[in-house]
């Protein structure tokens, strides 16, 4: 198997900190990858990173279906097929719903765009309901359905999501951890996910690595993961 | 009392005059949007394209409405030129908003000293652009000055293609998501470089439009450039809360008629006086605008 994101030695430093150290990550085709950690491991900044609003240290590679993405403009990478769901969902809030889903379209022919956007509404019945609502008025729940929309209509390879369960009831999590299994059965989609609900996270995923300080200290599979009694004790010590 | 004729008289000078001040508004609402910056040099791209159709008609022989669309597409390639020599090198080199300012207040006077030095400090005749701009139109006994409508005519139907181009193009939804978070815009693969652009591009030719509009009542003058009509088209944009295009343009009729109706019922020799006092009193009674009813938060 080939990988579709290779990310190596990648180190990151907010004015003398360091967010990232030396991390390595590799995401294959069709995978669903889950980033773990705590607070301010450095979850956020991998894919800021990845996505290029953010320039790590020298000597870091990062390869998309084995083209480097380092030193490309953010906009580039987005139209590499690498769709970025930031943390706090980020919707636009002055432009409606449809709207939203048009900019993270526009580079699609007009007939593609608009299929692309009915196919989100199917899979998302609150949104086709509230087409001409501003986004800024969305429910969270409602606001973390059209990010992840305006990911899919874009016709992404890559789909990279910050913690979409942030802030929301429990019911709307599964909601949307079930809605994001269907889309990757149904169109092979690769899934780059950043949580702290470990347990979702390992039901979804074909393999983890877990953050700690900017570090990777741990990758393997859910199975693994549940092995590894220090693992267990981090994640699951409390409810079992 | 005041006849009723002179009041909408006044009224209508008064509202035209404030569409003018209004796209004025909207050039520094255009760039704060994009780049998060006040553009104190705003008002000098109305001076440019005043002087620039003067001098492409009087010296160039171009016919007037040729030199006047000349005009305004260079004040809207001037606007590239801000970016890239001015914006950009600043923003380069670390300065943040405050460098930008001081740049821009540079750049007002800048200006004035070369067009003063081109074509001296006296004002000059406005070439007819519009007819007779003085001649008196009549509504229902009421005469009103052609210019008045001229301006109005010429702002509705810049409003109405503006918000086409905003709401309806794919291209303006695009500007507007930029506005709104320019990192999030780039995650979803707009090229904010382009929006960029077109923001500034935009910023000066509604301001240089609108330096053509006041030229008949103002001249091919040197005040076009700075000073009371340069702040009138800021604070316009201000009073809005700087976030709002069509806001910008109610401002300015707010103005517009105020101070008219200074100069109407008080005296013309307090006119700016009042305005500007009615300005500090709006700005500190309503920082975030007057026109900022929504109850969104910060
Ligand atoms: N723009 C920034 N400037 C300075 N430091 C930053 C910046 N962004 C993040 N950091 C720091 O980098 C570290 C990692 O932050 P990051 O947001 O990547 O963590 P995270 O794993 O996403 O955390 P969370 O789960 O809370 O979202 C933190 O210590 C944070 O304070
Ligand atoms: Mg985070």
């Amino acid at each position: 198997m080939s990988s579709l994101l290779a990310v190596e030695n990648l180190s990151v430093a907010y004015t003398g900190i360091y967010a990232l150290r030396s991390v390595s990550l590799t995401v294959y085709d069709g995978e669903v990858v889950s980033v773990l950690g705590p607070n301010g491991a450095g979850k956020s900044t991998l894919l800021r990173t990845i996505s290029g609003l953010v320039k790590p240290d020298a000597g870091a590679s990062i390869g998309f279906r084995n083209r480097s993405l380092l030193g490309m403009a953010p906009y580039k990478i987005a139209q590499q097929g690498i769709a970025h769901v930031p943390e706090g969902r980020q919707v636009f809030p002055d432009l409606s719903v449809e709207e939203n889903l048009e900019v993270a379209a526009a580079r699609l022919e007009s007939s593609k765009r608009k299929a692309n956007i009915n196919e989100v509404y199917e899979l998302f019945g609150e949104l086709a309901t509230r087409t001409k609502q501003y986004a800024g008025s969305l429910s969270g729940g409602e606001q973390q359905m059209l990010a992840i929309g305006r990911a899919l209509v874009s016709d992404c390879h890559l789909m990279m999501i910050d913690e979409p369960s942030m802030g929301l009831a429990p019911v709307i999590v599964m909601r949307i951890f079930k809605t994001l299994r269907d889309i990757v059965r149904s169109r092979g989609l690769t899934l780059l996910l950043v949580e702290q609900n470990a347990r979702l996270s390992l039901q979804l995923s074909d393999r983890i690595y877990v953050l700690s300080q900017g570090a990777v200290t741990f990758e393997g599979t859910p199975e693994q993961v549940k092995e590894d009694e220090q693992m267990r004790d981090l994640y699951f010590a409390a409810k079992s | 009392m005041v006849e009723l004729t002179r009041l909408v008289q006044n009224l209508v000078a008064g509202v035209s005059v404030g569409l003018v001040y209004g796209l004025m508004g909207l050039g520094v609402v255009f760039l704060w949007q994009s780049i998060n910056r006040i553009n104190f040099a705003n008002i000098s791209s109305a001076m440019l394209s005043v002087y620039l159709f003067f001098a492409l008609h009087t010296f160039g022989g171009l016919p007037m409405g040729a030199a006047a669309v000349v005009a305004v597409l260079l004040v809207g390639v001037y606007g590239l030129g801000l970016r890239y020599f001015l914006y950009e090198p600043i923003t380069k080199g670390g300065g943040a908003r405050l460098e930008f300012v001081v740049a821009t207040l540079m750049l007002t006077v800048f200006w004035l000293t070369a067009i003063i030095s081109i074509f001296g400090g006296m004002p000059m005749r406005f070439p007819p652009l519009f007819g007779d701009a003085t001649r008196l139109v009549r509504f229902f006994g009421i005469g009103v000055r052609a210019i008045y409508l001229y301006m109005i005519v010429a702002v509705v139907v810049l409003m109405i293609a503006l918000r086409f181009l905003l709401r309806g193009t794919l291209i303006g939804k695009m500007l507007r998501a930029t506005a709104q978070s320019r990192e999030t815009a780039q995650l979803m693969g707009i090229n904010v470089n382009v929006t960029t652009n077109i923001a500034f591009v935009m910023a000066t030719t509604v301001v240089g439009i609108a330096g053509l509009l006041l030229g008949p009542i103002f001249h091919v003058n040197i005040q076009l450039g700075g000073g009371a009509i340069g702040i009138k088209g800021f604070a316009a944009a201000v009073m809005a809360g700087l976030t709002d295009p069509f806001g910008a343009i109610l401002g300015g009729i707010v103005l517009g008629a105020m101070e008219n109706f200074s100069t109407l019922f008080i005296s013309s020799v307090y006119r700016d006086s009042i305005s500007f006092a009615i300005i500090v009193i709006v700005l500190v009674a309503r920082p975030k605008g007057i026109f900022n009813w929504s109850s969104k938060k910060e």
